[in-house]
């Protein structure tokens, strides 16, 4: 699989959740696409083709990136932050998913521009479905401009 | 004024006297004169008189002597005998009528020679005749004795004009006389009447000044009884020998005795006292050496006892004295004033040196001119040391002298300064922070005097000041790290119940076939202990965050809150019959969504514990209680034992085992914490099995205090 091929990019340091993530995704057929990456110093390269990742072309997606927010190196936030001041990335829509149902992240997320907030529900099911929905509006169905 | 004292009126009247004593002695001349001119008069006709008697006697002589030389008739010669005795003794007056003027004198002279000629003449014809020779007499002699009858007539004639002559001139004289008397007396005449008219204006005028001067004096006898009687003072008149001439209203009021009674007593028998000299001591004092005298004087005893200021003086003249006026003012108030002013005084001074605080007062220049023993105290100094030496500046730190230099010159034309701080330096050396409030004092052309400052030790204060923001902190690093801690709570604990929940759902999704029922089963317990696990998290996380987040208060309609929760609570369960009633509720001021939470949580409390009944009936609605109006949810439901009552809104106190009703015991920890953070307070009612009613109270306004 190509970088270019990439619909998802999964930011996700923990490494159950990211099992539960992908089973959730895999239910729905939408494993094929997905990238992961376990910190947001990683996220960023991947989003602006930098580091290991230079020479990706970032006009080819992803169509979607779901974040967590705590995350080592480079917190989600201010992965959020960067997505969205940056042009070239501004359109991608991100899908925040984290544990934490505090007010301050789900204020400060919208303020810098998130598309979606999920907070992880503790029961499976509904973890499950929250992700699968994203997935499937986000990378699916969801019309991005065309990049250009 | 006696008018015998004015000048004018004396020469007036002097004049008008001297004038008609003039008038007198003139008239008195000018009659005389009259008198002595118709002496004269009288006199010239004697005189004229007397030269006819002479001419008509020679005459008769001559006619006498003819007849009897013509006749020679005897007869005529008595007759001429008798005329010739007659002449001698006419001739005889008329020497004495003339004899004051010697030109008829000498004409006298003339006529006697004459007569005796024609006498001697007639003599010599008559003696010719009885000798019988009548022509003894020639015809010279006859032409003769006529030529002498001639000049006899001639002379009478003369001497008679010069009589008349003589009595014009007289005449003439007592006439201009008599004018120039009148004219002199008319005037003199004026002249007294214009005196007299002069000195009866200057009676008249002094006449009408008496009159006016008695009415000056009536006036002022008046306006001295007046200030006499509305004096407070008490006066009266004594004689030397100590009795009353007259005491004013005052002496009535006071002494308690009447004008009558007093005057003419002494002192000594007005009051009764025996043995008492009529005059006291300071009086005979003043008698004796005629100089005024003042000193206080007490009257009366106990309560009644009064003071005055007297003053006592000799009245009249200093080598004739005629009384002893004393002056007496009532002095009792104004001592006692005085009295009590020093009292106040002394309580000020006490209270100024002995506060808690200190006091001083700075001159213009910033130097001390006041301090109190307070101040004294804390700084190590004397008031000698301080007052008029030492600036405040002199007791400050070195940044306490800017500031004060900064806050002076604009406290002297402000007047006012409020809770400066400095810090002071005593003498020791010690450091201690205070705060000075001030405010000037001024003189009556509002010029800076000096200041009167209010200094607070402010030492204790700092230190609860320090350990107050100490304590501050504190709170704020625990709050930091509470919202740490529940930010963790709510991230890093759910995260491994989620995968203790989705891996045992994994594991029974996967491997479910392969596992017994009691495997299942057990798998199960995880799961929902989990699920368990992750509400109690969820619901100490929002107790935690109703404890922290600001309240928004405003008015809230709290019949369409409970009403909205309602239908909410009912459309998740559409199996159940629930019965809800909302009476219309008062509205109330405070956190709409906070507000909701207590519906919610009571009202899902009350669809939870009437599980059990066939008709659950709920109701919301109001109830007096000692707080006032209180918002009250009830039920038919399970119930509680008031026993348990005080645990009902504590976190995590349940009364009911959780598999009878589920539930994390915080629902009602969050009603408390709600109301109590509104101001408001919570309550429950119950019996087991018979149902249960809560009730909260909430300020109606916003004039609560927010918790």
């Amino acid at each position: 699989m190509s970088y270019s091929q990439v619909e998802i990019l999964l930011v996700e340091d923990s490494p159950t959740d990211l099992e539960l993530t992908k089973r959730a995704l895999r239910r729905v057929n939408l494993i094929n696409r997905l990238h992961v990456v376990m910190d947001g110093a990683e996220a960023l390269d991947f989003l602006f083709g930098k580091g290991m990742y230079a020479g990706r072309d970032v006009s080819s997606g992803p169509r979607v990136v779901f974040l967590d927010l705590k995350l080592p190196k480079v917190d989600g936030l201010e992965v959020l932050e960067q997505v969205k001041r940056n042009p070239r990335t501004s359109g991608i829509p991100v899908v925040v998913l984290t544990s934490s149902a505090e007010e301050r992240d789900l204020v400060e997320s919208y303020r810098l521009g998130v598309n979606s907030y999920i907070v992880k529900p503790v029961d499976f099911e509904g973890f499950a479905r929250a992700v699968a929905d994203a997935g499937l509006y986000w990378a699916v169905l969801n019309r991005v401009p065309a990049a250009g | 004024m006696n008018p015998l004292s004015n000048r004018r009126f004396v020469l007036g009247i002097g004049l008008a006297v001297v004038l008609a004593g003039g008038m007198g002695v003139l008239s008195y001349r000018g009659t005389r004169r009259t008198i002595e001119t118709a002496i004269w008069v009288e006199h010239t006709h004697g005189v004229i008189h007397a030269l006819k008697d002479v001419l008509v006697s020679i005459q008769a002589a001559e006619s006498a002597s003819r007849g009897f030389v013509i006749t020679g008739n005897a007869d005529y010669l008595a007759p001429f005998d008798q005329q010739r005795t007659v002449l001698v003794q006419q001739l005889r007056a008329l020497r004495r009528l003339t004899a004051d003027n010697p030109v008829q004198q000498r004409r006298l002279d003339s006529l006697d020679v004459l007569i005796g000629e024609k006498l001697k003449f007639m003599t010599v014809w008559i003696a010719a005749r009885r000798s019988g020779n009548p022509t003894a007499v020639s015809q010279r002699d006859i032409w003769r004795g006529e030529e002498v009858m001639r000049q006899i007539r001639s002379l009478a004639d003369r001497m008679e004009a010069t009589e008349a002559g003589l009595l014009a001139q007289r005449h003439e004289a007592a006439y201009q006389s008599a004018r120039r008397t009148f004219a002199v007396i008319a005037l003199i005449g004026l002249v007294a009447v214009a005196a007299v008219a002069v000195a009866f204006a200057l009676l008249r005028r002094y006449l009408l000044a008496r009159d006016r001067g008695e009415e000056v004096v009536r006036q002022s006898e008046e306006r001295l009884q007046a200030i006499l009687d509305f004096s407070p003072a008490i006066i009266s008149v004594k004689d030397l020998d100590g009795r009353y001439q007259l005491v004013n209203r005052a002496f009535e009021q006071l002494l308690g005795f009447s004008r009558s009674e007093a005057i003419g007593r002494t002192e000594a028998e007005l009051f009764g006292l025996v043995d008492a000299e009529p005059l006291g001591e300071s009086e005979r004092e003043v008698v004796a050496t005629g100089r005024p005298q003042q000193g206080e004087q007490t009257i009366g005893t106990g309560a009644d006892q009064r003071t005055f200021l007297v003053s006592r003086f000799l009245l009249g003249p200093p080598t004739a004295p005629q009384g002893l006026c004393s002056v007496g003012t009532d002095i009792t108030e104004r001592q006692a004033a005085e009295r009590a002013m020093r009292q106040a005084a002394a309580e000020i001074a006490d209270l100024y040196d002995n506060a808690p605080c200190g006091y001083h007062s700075l001159d213009a220049d910033g130097v001390f001119v006041r301090i109190n023993d307070t101040e004294l105290r804390w700084l190590g100094y004397t008031r000698e040391e301080v007052v008029g030496r030492l600036r405040f500046t002199d007791v400050i730190t070195p940044a306490g002298r800017e500031l004060f230099r900064q806050q002076f010159p604009a406290f002297r034309t402000t007047g006012v300064v409020h809770d400066l701080e400095f810090d002071l330096v005593a003498r020791d050396g010690r450091i201690f922070p205070v705060m000075v409030s001030g405010s000037a004092v001024r003189d009556a052309d509002g010029r800076f005097l000096r200041s009167r400052s209010v200094v607070v030790d402010i030492t204790e204060r700092k230190r609860l000041e320090r350990q107050l923001t100490e304590r501050a902190r504190d709170i704020e690093a625990a709050n930091a790290e509470l919202e740490a801690f529940s930010y963790s709570v709510s991230h890093d604990l759910r995260a491994p119940l989620r995968a203790i929940e989705g891996f045992s759902r994994i594991l029974h999704e996967d491997y479910g076939p392969i596992l017994d029922d009691e495997g299942r089963r057990l798998l199960g317990i995880v799961r929902s202990n989990a699920q368990r696990m992750a509400q109690l998290i969820d619901d100490l996380l929002t107790f935690s965050r109703i404890g922290r987040r600001d309240l928004e208060r405003a008015t809230v309609d709290m019949t369409e809150l409970a009403c909205s929760v309602a239908g909410e609570l009912r459309a998740a369960e559409p199996g159940r019959r629930v019965s809800v009633t909302i009476e219309p509720l008062p509205p109330a001021f405070g956190d709409r969504s906070l507000l909701r939470q207590v519906f919610v949580n009571l009202l899902s409390n009350a669809f939870k514990f009437t599980r059990g009944r066939e008709i659950a009936e709920i109701t919301v609605g109001t109830r007096v209680n000692g707080d006032g109006i209180a918002y009250a949810v009830s039920d038919n439901g399970a119930g509680f034992d008031m026993q348990y009552a005080g645990k009902l809104f504590g976190v995590f106190q349940r009364l009911h085992p959780a598999d009878q009703f589920e539930g994390t015991g915080v629902g009602l920890a969050i009603v408390h914490r709600v109301v109590q953070r509104h101001g408001g307070s919570v309550g429950a009612l119950g019996r087991p099995g018979e149902g249960a009613t809560f009730w909260f109270t909430l300020p109606q306004t916003g004039a609560a205090r927010e918790l």
